[in-house]
């Protein structure tokens, strides 16, 4: 097989999913996965039975993995949690960038010690904390907090926070309120290059605030630093609608796009090739950890690390074998963002492109593809069919809305969110180093913006652009793509037959 | 199936076998580590501030005060030492970090002596 990662990967997240769902002691798993180790290695000359221990030992590996990510240590701040809030004393450090929002700060704080009552105890684990009054606070704070500490629980039924924060290993809120004590008992004490990666962050955002009127500074802010703050809720709305509201969320195409402009800077002042790689490897590292380091911002760094290594070693680099590496790391940190709605979109769409997009090319003539314009216009229209194809059911699943009107949206939305994404950071780098000329392109920015809001604002009052429905089993996204699977192999498996 | 060739194979054990001692150190080490109790938190952090003499304030004491963090404090009482102590609570503002809105929030809780 070409892809030996590919199976290993399957074989982990299937290990992760039957641990999700058949209540196994660790202890168990981990005697079989030790089990199935030892005979591999007796077994290590015989390929297939090899291969199968080691495909066995993946998957209880991943299941290992997961139970073991939710036991917690005795310290844990979660052990001192109660559904019912309660008065707390928290000492700990700021570990996220603080988010500020019209009536309160949010921060996950990286506890160290809780008082409740006359019990003092070292703790350990992330709250998620709301400091209701109008202190600066940044990355790396250690603060004293006066709060009340409870369970995360749901205003809505649409939305489940609890799971939602659980995926981000929050299980406690802790909210202080403006007459609440908040002390600084000491200050920049966090990781420094992430320090660094978030004053970055700080320094671009407000680049782009001063130099762009609000709207479009929020819809920027959004694109290139992942910061959606400020983004209008109507835009967002409309973007869902036309099914292009990644183009908010970054992903492989902004760390495409900014890899490609770190290149083209390098390139041109003359750094030695493999110094181009390893200073990209380093700059893309930053920017996913300034840009909150979500799944699909971590899913595309990691694919674009292991291709630039790739051309540092001047070794082939299979995408299949990279989009399983990313996975694994991800599940590896993280086992329950196999549950992420995020981190699903975020690889079927990549597999969705790769794997479909090449047949939906071969349906159209080649004749066809001796036209430069057409050629680029099929493959638009390939790899946004293949897209639209590839993640219907899930959206549907999720978010209850379909929406034909996405390949169109798409085929004419990326091309202009890819000139946003360069001109934008092009508007930030020169805020920052030459301020003077930050406003020539501001303008070119904010029109380019302005037209991007407009055309999908026409897109979905087009007959038939999108519609919501009630709901979708998820036996029928199964059976979606087990259909999928059948149309599109259907040749392979006539010669099969 | 998976294609692997002798030196793959010994990487996949090897690596193998570093997670799964990895997982077990992990699951050992969580099951077992107790949390210490210790003595409460000291009372100068839980109690409200008093107001503070700010020429014979240390800089714990500066840093009780609200929106005082331990950089400002040191540079209070770096001025203090530079230029001698505050006459007026209003000479505090020449300190740099202490604006107009700053001193509004401590005022009430600060003194010259």
């Amino acid at each position: 097989m070409k892809y030996p990662l590919v199976s290993i990967c399957i074989a982990f997240s299937l290990g992760i999913l039957a641990g999700i769902f058949f209540k196994i002691g660790f202890l168990f798993l981990y005697l079989i996965a030790v089990t199935l180790f030892i005979l591999s290695i007796i077994f290590i000359k015989q390929n297939l039975k090899f291969n199968i221990f080691i495909l066995c030992i993946v998957f209880f590996l991943g299941a290992a993995v997961l139970k073991s990510s939710q036991a917690f240590p005795p310290c844990h701040i979660s052990k001192f949690t109660q559904h019912k809030s309660e008065p707390v004393y928290l000492i700990g450090i700021i570990d996220s960038d603080p988010v500020y929002k019209d009536k309160y700060t949010s921060l996950v704080f990286k506890t160290e010690e809780l008082q409740k009552g006359n019990t003092r105890k070292k703790t350990c684990g992330d709250v998620l904390v709301k400091i209701y009054n109008k202190d600066e606070f940044s990355y790396g704070d250690r603060l004293f907090l006066e709060g009340k500490l409870s369970r995360p629980f749901s205003f809505s039924k649409d939305f489940d926070y609890e799971s939602y924060l659980k995926l981000r290993n929050i299980y406690s809120v802790l909210s202080v309120r403006a007459r609440n004590t908040v002390k600084f008992l000491d200050k920049g004490i966090g990781n420094p290059i992430k320090s660094f990666a978030f004053r970055m962050k700080h320094r671009m955002s407000e680049v782009i605030i001063a130099n762009l009127p609000t709207f479009s500074a929020g819809i920027l802010s959004a694109i290139i630093l992942g910061d959606r703050e400020n983004l209008p809720l109507y835009v967002k709305d409309a973007l869902v609608k036309s099914g292009s509201v990644h183009i908010i969320a970054i992903s492989g195409l902004h760390v495409g796009i900014i890899a490609f402009i770190i290149l083209a800077i390098l390139k041109i002042i003359r750094i030695p090739v493999k110094f181009q790689y390893i200073t990209a490897i380093i700059l893309l590292i930053l920017y996913c950890i300034l840009t909150g380091a979500r799944t699909p911002v971590i899913r595309a760094t990691v694919m674009a690390v292991v291709l630039l290594f790739g051309y540092f070693l001047r070794r082939q680099v299979n995408i299949y074998n990279s989009l399983s590496i990313a996975a694994l790391a991800i599940m590896a940190v993280n086992p329950q963002q196999v549950l992420d709605v995020s981190f699903q979109l975020s690889f079927l769409s990549v597999i969705s492109i790769i794997w479909l997009s090449p047949k939906i090319k071969s349906l159209f003539s080649k004749e066809l593809y001796r036209i430069k314009w057409l050629r680029f216009l099929i493959l638009a229209f390939s790899v946004s069919t293949a897209a639209w194809l590839g993640l219907l059911p899930l959206i549907a699943y999720y978010f209850k809305i379909v929406a034909p009107v996405t390949i169109l949206a798409n085929m004419i939305l990326i091309p202009i969110m890819s000139v946003i994404v360069a001109s934008g950071f092009t508007l930030a780098l020169t805020g920052i180093l030459i301020p003077g000329l930050a406003s020539i392109f501001a303008e070119s920015c904010n029109f380019i913006i302005l037209t991007l809001v407009k055309i999908n604002s026409l897109l979905i009052t087009l007959p038939g652009a999108y519609f919501k429905i009630s709901g979708l089993s998820l036996a029928y996204v199964f059976i979606y793509y087990a259909f999928l699977m059948l149309i599109f192999n259907f040749a392979k498996i006539k010669k099969m037959i | 199936m998976l294609n692997l060739t002798k030196h793959e194979k010994y990487i996949i054990t090897f690596l193998l076998f570093i997670a799964l001692l990895g997982i077990g150190l992990r699951f050992y080490k969580n099951t077992s580590n107790q949390a210490i109790l210790k003595s409460p938190i000291p009372q100068s952090l839980l109690e409200r501030p008093a107001v503070i003499n700010v020429n014979r304030a240390s800089k714990e004491d500066l840093i009780a005060l609200k929106g005082i963090g331990p950089k400002l404090a040191s540079r209070i009482i770096e001025y203090r030492k530079e230029n001698g102590n505050f006459s007026k609570k209003e000479d505090l503002k020449k300190v740099r970090g202490i604006g107009p809105a700053k001193f509004e929030d401590i005022k009430e809780y600060i003194k010259v002596e």
